[in-house]
């Protein structure tokens, strides 16, 4: 197991390399610089900033420089708020996000879950059909559609919860829910699917045949079983969740890591667009091998196949 | 020697879109306690339906009991146990063993565990005392290092092994009745008489009555006493081992003995066929459904269905060539074929 986390890690690394080195070059392939407003500066201004922010340098120099930071742990500083660095940005927004995108996860896998389980257990019934029916609305119903209703519903006609900001969990509820919805239809609808497979496997007759309860066959046989197909695709949702809160950081005005992520592309502003690409880089490939674990835990044919446990 | 098991008139049917499907048409047998009957036909024959009804394995819906009885051990009719009574009589009296051991163990659980559940559900016993009991298991169907493979999970077993879990999972808590549906169909040949020895010993042992379900006469000829041949949906022939091997009265048991391949025969034996397909269980036909494909066909075959006509006491088939105004037919039969 051990040798498997290090083998994967050093993995990481290489993948980490690339896509640093493909950020930094598609950036700087793009028409543009990060001070643009140049008719307003004289020249020598212009030079100045370019100075210090290293942008004189020759592009190849840039790179190495920024490898070299990197390495020290050093994202740079912002070139729009030259009072912060990119480090900081990120420490203030992503606590923000994650106990977001958390909350959302959470909502969903457990609500998904429960709506995919009843809907296989009551298949062909109207509660199925409900459930289903749910889960294609929060499909194909937008964040971006979600989360104003929801606001605009709970937050001002009823008043139930605040509208947006950040707060106090109370602050929590509305964006989380907006958030996780797609991820809990989702999760419903390949649950369901998945439970039904495993219910036609020859393995839940012979359970049958054992004399065993409904009960004890969908808790002991069942569930374990469906649940593989959810873990597979755990690790690219967590990362979605996270990442994708863009649109529901906006609609509830919330400080996190998504919307300075949006605003240093429009800026043109260097070190965050790749800080905090290599940190959603980072996220994606940690969860994804955090995914190859738990798929262990589940599974014990994995479990072999990735080294000795 | 009492009866263990007695089936009378099944008639299972199963609703499609394309209408009801009559899978089992009338089936009656029994079985004493001790014995080995075999019940052998082609696929969609019914007999692995009858199996799973007897275990109450069938979904309804699709399936529908339409008629007939299940008594088990002198007892109340199965078909009217409800549920919970009927999860009772599952695994602890009436044990199953299928097909596929491939695919009919749980991958994620370990074997111990899967042997243990129906132990610590019927005996009451406590988990560590069930899965003690599972290792004494898997010593008893010939799996050496039982305490060690028990903490292993099916995908580190072969398929014979598995298969020998199967086993010990089905005569886990003594049954009296072991229905085998096809148990050797998915091994190897080799892994197959070891199966089928082991299947016996251990019946023997615990006094546990077999039903076979199979379609190999090899098989048959192995382990069972009293045979069966099911053909769509109806009993067509019964008799003992002995009697339907070497006195065979219906044509479609004629015609399963000369499909067997001899390892004694040179190349003047041809290995005959049954030719054509079985009928449409939408809609069965009118007269004996053997007589599409028999060679001996009258024109009273299409239009009424044949009595059942006693041999012996424990020898009967349907057909209408043992009327006794029918012509004499001369079969030629030769197991494995016939001269040509």
């Amino acid at each position: 197991m051990a040798r498997f986390i290090v083998r994967r890690l050093l993995y990481a690394i290489v993948t980490l390399w690339v896509i640093i080195t493909l950020t930094f070059v598609l950036m700087h392939s793009i028409p543009g610089q990060p001070f643009n407003n140049v008719d307003k500066m004289t020249p020598t201004i212009l030079a100045h900033l370019n100075y210090t922010y290293g942008l004189d340098k020759p592009t190849y120099q840039q790179y190495l420089i920024y490898l070299n930071n990197i390495l020290h742990g050093n994202l740079g500083t912002s070139f729009r708020y030259e009072d912060r660095t990119v480090n900081s940005i990120i420490g203030t927004g992503f606590p923000v996000s994650a106990t977001l995108g958390f909350e959302a996860l959470i909502f969903s896998v457990i609500i998904g879950l429960a709506l995919g389980v009843y809907a296989a257990l009551k298949h062909n019934t109207w509660a199925d059909y409900t459930a289903i029916t749910i889960a294609v609305l929060g499909v194909s119903v937008p964040n971006i559609v979600l989360g104003p209703l929801l606001s605009y519903y709970v937050g001002v006609k009823l008043g139930w919860l605040p509208t947006g900001e950040w707060g106090g969990f109370e602050y929590t509820i509305l964006p989380s829910i907006t958030l996780g919805m797609t991820s809990l239809a989702f999760m419903a609808r390949l649950m369901r699917t998945s439970m039904l497979e495993v219910l036609g496997m020859d393995y839940i007759k012979t359970a049958k045949a054992k004399g065993l309860s409904n009960r004890e066959i969908v808790w002991r046989h069942l569930f374990r079983n469906s649940l593989l197909p959810i873990v597979t695709i755990l690790g690219p949702l967590v990362v979605n969740i996270i990442t994708g809160s863009i649109v529901v950081e906006e609609t509830f005005a919330i400080p996190g890591l998504g919307s300075s992520f949006v605003e240093s592309i429009t800026d043109k502003d260097y070190t965050v667009i790749m800080g905090t690409t290599i940190f959603y880089s980072a996220l994606y490939i940690l969860s994804l091998l955090l995914v190859d674990i738990c798929y262990g835990f589940v599974d014990p044919r994995i479990r072999l196949a990735g080294g000795r446990d | 020697m009492a009866n263990l098991l007695e089936v009378k008139d099944l008639e299972v049917s199963f609703k499609t879109h394309g209408g009801e499907v009559q899978a089992v048409r009338g089936v009656t047998f029994s079985l004493n306690k001790g014995e080995v009957l075999a019940v052998v036909g082609e696929s969609g024959s019914g007999k692995s339906v009858t199996a799973q009804t007897i275990m109450r394995l069938i979904a309804c819906p699709p399936a529908v009991i339409k008629n007939g009885s299940i008594r088990f051990d002198d007892r109340t009719d199965i078909l009217s146990l409800t549920d919970k009574q009927m999860e009772a009589v599952r695994g602890s009296e009436i044990g199953m063993i299928f097909q596929d051991p491939m695919t009919s163990l749980n991958p994620t659980m370990t074997v111990g565990r899967q042997i243990a559940e129906g132990l610590i559900k019927h005996q009451a016993l406590s988990k560590s005392a069930g899965l003690d009991k599972a290792v004494e298991l898997l010593q008893l169907v010939g799996i050496a290092n039982a305490k060690e493979r028990a903490n292993q999970y099916p995908h580190q077993f072969s398929g014979g092994m598995r298969q020998r879990v199967v086993i010990a999972i089905a005569l886990a808590c003594n049954p009296k009745l072991l229905i085998a549906d096809e148990p050797t169909t998915a091994l190897d040949v080799t892994v197959q008489a070891q199966i089928l020895d082991l299947l016996k010993e251990l019946c023997d042992k615990l006094g546990s009555s077999i039903l076979m379900i199979t379609h190999d006469l090899g098989v048959v000829a192995n382990i069972a006493d009293k045979v069966i041949v099911m053909y769509a949906g109806k009993v067509v022939e019964r008799g003992t081992a002995r009697e339907l091997f070497y006195d065979p009265k219906h044509p479609y048991t004629w015609g399963l003995l000369r499909s067997i391949p001899r390892l004694d025969t040179d190349d003047t034996m041809d290995l005959i066929p049954i030719e054509g397909t079985p009928p449409n269980l939408l809609n069965p036909p009118q007269g004996c459904a053997f007589a599409a494909r028999c060679p001996y066909a009258m024109d009273i075959c299409t239009t009424r269905q044949p009595e059942e006509t006693a041999v012996s006491e424990s020898h009967a088939a349907s057909c209408w060539l043992m009327h006794s105004q029918a012509p004499k037919v001369d079969h030629g039969l030769m197991l494995g074929g016939a001269n040509r």
